[in-house]
């Protein structure tokens, strides 16, 4: 049943809402550095005017952390492993926990004016494109925004971004990810830690291939974007070099403070370190605790 | 609150329920995940501001005018909005900032929004307190929730200002 869609007014149409007036554009890259793609995404963000046009940009990266805006890297994951394993350690400028991306990750980012912020409405979407393609996966929405598969394993994360007119919601969804790393990498620190930074929520993680072998990050990519094109008069795609400076202008300096230790560590809430230092000497232990502010140790007190 | 609830399904996917209180007021929700719908509800003011007008920005902001000092917070309608506020990262003391520069971040429900400078000038104060307890800003946003302080540097970007009635009608002609 096809029903005709007024200008401004959202109808449904087989369960999804339809932006008749509006058209869309889908972006897809090989670029595979998060850094770029973060960057692409705030370029997005602060640059463009979705009023007329609605976007849809999807990408993978190299093996990565990815952190919320306000999180403790030292608390969420073991910074020194992801140094020395050479894993990307970043800071996304939305807000929400950490999460661990490599190429059997599959991000989406929906643009939109900030009227029509809606996570639960992309994330439907996303589990109606997975549905359509794959009829006997079980995946649904639950009230956290998670994306849960067999009613049990969290198979997504998300996080978003208001501005003043515009906003951009993005989710990560495991379809092939190396579930080792990601346990290892994701590992919260034992360390006592005490700090008001959001912290993640854990959960069990599964594969949408390990449902369906056949499933990869390619067909996913495509049964997402059959459905979300749906919704809009017309459709445009794009591949898009996100490290293009000439096409992005912009895009290299914001690529920049993202890489800065004063955004990836320096951006963390203060907070508290407390442990035990053992002199051997004296053969006595000391409890020492650390206050860090800014990513710096702002004072050391030693009881 | 007693209330009788009358439901309108609409497809599988959403519904609204109208819920009629008992003192006669109207409050929608929806379940479909989008921003929270309106409620109305009073907005909480209290004495020690009542001392300086009010005034308001578009972007949900209100503001307090003090010998060229102006303290600002979100609103209560921007606070029911966001949903509860998990973190508040606030503006440098000492930092200069021009008239609608993000001069603030607040993430609530995994959402960081921006927070505007409702004039220009000098931020001469943060509220340390927001560090602590963010969540005061669901609780008190118009009144210990107050963000920063800045010293105007142009007394006339009042001028663009809203008063509480403009600002009132701007809430309904959101919703």
């Amino acid at each position: 049943m096809l029903l005709r869609c007024m200008s401004n007014y959202y109808v449904l149409l087989n369960g999804i809402r339809c932006f008749s007036s509006k058209q869309c554009i889908v972006y897809t890259t090989s670029v595979t550095d998060p850094f770029y793609n973060l960057a692409f995404e705030e370029w997005m963000f602060r640059k463009v005017d979705f009023t007329k046009t609605n976007c849809l940009f999807i990408w993978r990266s190299q093996p990565s952390v990815v952190i919320g805006r306000h999180q403790n890297p030292w608390k969420e994951c073991r910074v020194n492993d992801t140094i020395s394993d050479e894993i990307n350690l970043c800071r996304r400028s939305s807000g929400g926990g950490a999460v661990y991306h490599d190429l059997g990750n599959l991000n989406f980012t929906f643009f939109n004016e900030k009227s029509e912020y809606n996570t639960k409405r992309n994330l439907k979407l996303i589990t109606r494109g997975l549905r359509e393609t794959w009829p006997f996966l079980d995946v649904d929405v639950n009230r956290r925004d998670d994306i849960i598969l067999n009613k049990r394993y969290k198979i997504s994360g998300t996080a978003a971004r208001l501005g003043r007119r515009s906003c951009y919601h993005h989710c990560t969804l495991l379809v092939s990810t190396n579930k080792s790393n990601l346990t290892k990498y994701l590992h919260p620190n034992k360390l006592n830690l005490t700090s008001i930074a959001t912290d993640s929520v854990r959960s069990t993680v599964r594969n949408l291939s390990d449902e369906d072998n056949t499933i990869n990050c390619k067909n996913v990519s495509n049964a997402v974007t059959q459905v979300y094109v749906r919704q809009f008069s017309g459709a445009k795609y794009y591949e898009i070099d996100t490290k293009s400076e000439q096409l992005l202008t912009g895009v290299t300096e914001i690529a920049k403070e993202l890489l800065q230790w004063e955004w990836v560590y320096g951006k963390t809430p203060k907070f508290t370190y407390e442990f035990d230092y053992y002199h051997e000497k004296s053969e006595q232990t000391f409890p020492i605790t650390l206050e860090v502010k800014e990513g710096i140790v702002s004072n050391i007190t030693v009881q | 609150m007693a209330s009788a609830r009358l439901v309108n399904v609409v497809a599988s996917k959403a519904f609204k329920s109208i819920q009629y209180s008992r003192l006669g007021f109207l409050s929608i929700s929806q379940s479909n995940g989008s921003l929270k719908s309106f409620k109305p509800h009073c907005r909480r003011v209290h004495t020690t501001h009542l001392l300086s007008e009010r005034l308001f920005t578009k972007d949900h902001e209100w503001i307090s005018i003090e010998n060229g000092i102006a303290t600002f917070g979100i609103t209560d309608y921007a606070q029911e909005k966001l949903g509860e506020v998990v973190f508040c990262e606030l503006p440098e003391v000492g930092v200069e900032c021009d008239k609608d520069d993000v001069v603030a971040v607040v993430e609530s429900v995994k959402a960081a929004s921006d927070i505007f400078a409702p004039v220009s000038g000098e931020v001469t104060s943060a509220n340390e307190i927001l560090s602590t307890s963010p969540g005061i800003i669901n609780t008190s946003p118009e009144d210990e929730a107050w963000i920063a302080k800045i010293k105007m540097t142009n007394d006339s970007d009042k001028d663009g200002l809203l008063n509480e009635s403009d600002y009132k009608k701007l809430i309904v002609s959101l919703e």
